[in-house]
Formats: C-alpha cells, structure tokens, sequence
C-alpha cells in the first residue's frame, strides 16, 4: 500500500490567498478529469496528480491567529500593500483560471465584518457530513470571492449549504454557534498558532518520519511536491 | 533580432529574498529576451517611508518561519545562503547604506562589474555571515576569496574591480548619496514596500507590471510570454 502524506491546510475564507491556494472550478468533482472548462490549481488539482497527498481541511479563526502571533492583515498594516494585493491576487486568479473578484467594500468588510462563524459552518460539515467538506469550503469561498456574495447570514448559510446538498441546513446553520463547532475551530486555530502560523493559507505536511514542515502563502506548491517527490507544472490544465 | 523586455530589480544588500530574486532573475537572462538594470536602494528609508517594518522585526513567528523558509527556498535555487543566527536582533543595526552606495558608484564608473559587485556585498553578509558596514568590510567583499561549504571546489569570487579606492572615496560624495536616495524615492513612488520589488515593462511598451517577492518568476514569465523553467540550478555561480 503506498505511503500518503498528510497535509494540512489551515484556511479562513476570508483569506483571498487561501481561496488561490484551495481550488476553485465550477463543475468539477472528479478531479482526474474536468470535461468542462477551467484549469485548475491548486492542493485539490494536484490531489489527483500527486495521488500520495492526503489533504485535511482545518478553518482557522485567521483574526485569532493574527492577534495570537501580533500580526496584522497586510491590507491593514501598510497603505502601499492592500493596492498592490489586491492587483497581484486578482492576477494570480487570472493565472489559474479562477474567475476572482474583490469586492469593493473588502477593506470595510474586513475591519466590520467577521468570517467565523462560516469557518465554523465548513467545521459543522466536517463533524457531521465530512465528504461535503470541501464541497461547502468552495461553495464559500466562491460566492464571496467570485459572485461577491456575503458570507455572514443564516439566509447566506442555507443557500451555500442547498446548493451542496446538504442535508438538514437549518439544523446545521444553527450547529454553528454550539460548543463542539466552536471546539473543533478552536483547536484548528490553536494548532496552527503552536505550529507558528501568523497568517493564512497555513499548509503543513508530514513527512514520512514523523517530522513536519510548514508553509506560509499560495506560492510554494513546488516546495510542498518536492518534498513529496512529486513535480509542481503550473496551472493543471484540464480542457476538452 | 528580438526586442528585450526591460526588468528593473529593486534590492538592498540586507534583504534576504532580495539575495534570491537577484540570482534567479538574473540566470533567467540566458533563457528569456530581458535586460535588468539594477536598482540599488535603501531598506531602511523605504520602510520608514511606507510605515512599514522588517518582518523578523513585526511578529516573532515571522522570524521563525523566515530563518527556516530562506534556507529552504536558497537551497532550491541553488545559493547556499545562512540565515545568520542573531539576524532578527541586529538587523537593525546592520547597515548596508555604504555597500548599496558602492554599488551605485561601480554602475557609474565601471558599470560592467555592479553585477558582480552586488553578488560580492550579498555573498559576504548571506554566505559568509561577516559585515558590509565598514570600508574594511568592502574591500573584504571585493577580493575575499572563498569556498562554498556545500562543494568541494573552489569559488573564485573576485570582482575584479579596478581602483577599489577610487570607488570608496566616491561613496562619500553627495551625489552618490543622492542617487540611492532617488531610487528609494523612485521604488516607494511605483508602490514599493519591501523588498526585492521587480518592474516588467514588456519590448512592445504595451504595458508595465510591478512585483514583490522572489516568487513570481512563473508569472512575470506569463506576462511576457515565455515559459517559466524552474530555478535553473545548473546556472548558479555558487
């Protein structure tokens, strides 16, 4: 039986990095084949070409994580970088084919607004449908990132959950703010703050022996295949 | 005969990726039409300009991360670079003004060896962990002669430059400073806050593109239309 390697991806969806690096497409399920469209990229298209990766989705409450490890988000800690972010994640997407758009109150929403309880929402998933997991995570990460939807409302919540076929919305939405979501979050978030995590996408691979190495942002794919003996190509391109 | 597109390398001697973007972009040279002029400038009055700060300096799990991360990714380029062990504490009272001053002086009186000028000033602090403060410091820079501690051959690395002295008495002048102060300006004006910042301006003038990192060689290769063919380790010097 061939060996896996486990990794780890710490996320918030509100995190445009983290959406870069998860994946984005429309139709796709079977990641080998996407008789539709667009190229993917990311840890989930490289799933089906590096079959050794075992990935897990941890949402991480990222306002914890920054205050945990005093840090701020870029945007908000120096002029000069929420400009330049916003232009090199929107030509990052461009690169891999992911239909992203900021929305234009982003900076407001994220000094008023908080994406917790959707984190939780993709936990309460995890703990109860788990093969809906990433299904949920990219149905929220796409509205708020390409539809420019929120994210923040039970009525947001039961459309995002309806439009995976999940069963039971309203009792799961309601799941959010019970103690064992709020547990599972909490316990992403602190092992990412003991990992060393001080922002968002957060990945951590396990290595064959034991030990682990963490990555910081969307750009070291390469580093992470490499490690696993496997090669990073670009974009996966998957057109008919 | 191909038009070039037009790179300008924004770096301090004192910034790690800067090492990094330096090597990898300038090896790119034998594989993509570009020319790179280099932009010496001032780390340190950049930041206080943007209100920005050295990472190891702004949260400590970024200098954790960093000291592992630059190794790794050096590695993978093919630089054998040392994060030094005390970086994050004395960082700031590193100063690197007279080595990117002496940069600037060799673009102006022997162009053709600030290339190999800044590999010198960048091996000495990121390979051989010693200081480039000091007009000792410089002149041991420029005519150290090394090994890697990662091969079993020698690394000639002399600059070559003639007229050391002349140059180092050139730094001291107000038109030099100026200079360094002008490229600071001029990075922080296309939106520059850290270091190394890379500018595109593609051979048909159709458009410009600022990047900052190391990491965006595959994209900066998209903008232009050539393929990005990893980090070319077979064209390290080291």
């Amino acid at each position: 039986m061939s060996k896996k390697f486990a990794v780890d991806l710490y996320f918030d969806v509100i995190s445009p990095y983290s959406f870069i690096l998860f994946e984005v497409s429309d139709q796709r399920k079977s990641l080998v084949l996407n008789l539709s469209n667009s190229q993917l990229l990311s840890l989930h298209a490289y799933r089906a070409q590096w079959p050794k990766m075992d990935v897990t989705l941890k949402p991480v409450a990222l306002g914890h994580v920054m205050k945990a490890a005093g840090n701020k988000p870029p945007a908000l800690a120096v002029a000069a970088k929420g400009p330049y972010m916003m232009k090199d994640v929107q030509r990052l997407a461009r690169y891999f084919d992911l239909p992203l758009q900021f929305r234009e109150d982003f900076i407001t929403i994220i000094q008023t607004k908080s994406s917790i309880n959707a984190d939780r929402l993709i936990c309460a998933v995890q703990m109860t449908q788990p093969e809906k997991t990433e299904a949920v995570a990219r149905a929220h990460f796409r509205r708020f990132w390409c539809e420019r939807k929120d994210i923040f409302e039970t009525a947001d919540f039961v459309e995002v959950l309806t439009s995976c076929g999940v069963a039971n919305p309203a009792t799961l939405v309601a799941s959010i703010t019970s103690e064992p979501v709020k547990e599972r979050i909490r316990q992403y978030t602190e092992e990412a703050i003991d990992g060393g995590c001080f922002g968002a996408p957060w990945t951590v691979l396990t290595l064959e022996d034991g030990s682990q190495e963490h990555f910081f942002g969307s750009d070291r794919l390469h580093m992470i295949g490499h490690l696993m003996g496997e090669k990073f190509t670009g974009p996966v391109s998957c057109k008919l | 005969m191909t038009r070039h597109h037009i790179i300008k390398l924004y770096y301090d001697i004192i910034s790690p990726y800067s090492f990094i973007g330096f090597e990898s972009l300038l090896r790119y040279r034998v594989v993509w039409p570009i020319d790179v002029v280099l932009k010496p400038i001032c780390l340190g009055g950049l930041f206080r300009d943007v209100g920005n700060k050295p990472p190891v300096k702004s949260c400590e799990a970024k200098a954790t991360y960093m000291a592992k991360e630059i190794e790794m990714i050096a590695r993978h380029f093919g630089v054998p670079m040392i994060v030094p062990k005390n970086f994050s504490e004395h960082v700031m009272d590193s100063s690197t003004i007279d080595a990117c001053r002496l940069i600037i002086a060799t673009q102006q009186l022997q162009p053709e060896k600030a290339e190999a000028v800044s590999r010198c000033l960048f091996s000495r602090f990121w390979i051989e962990n010693a200081p480039v403060q000091s007009e000792d410091d410089i002149k041991k820079a420029l005519y150290f002669t090394y090994f890697t501690y990662f091969s079993n051959y020698y690394v000639l690395k002399k600059a070559q430059v003639e007229n050391t002295k002349e140059l180092l008495e050139e730094i001291k002048k107000d038109q030099i400073k100026e200079q360094l102060k002008l490229n600071t300006k001029e990075a922080q004006e296309i939106g520059a806050f850290g270091m190394p910042w890379i500018t595109v301006t593609r051979a048909d003038n159709a458009a410009t593109e600022n990047y900052f990192g190391s990491d965006r060689l595959p994209i900066i290769g998209e903008f232009i239309g050539e393929s990005y063919h990893g980090p070319l380790r077979h064209l390290s010097l080291f």
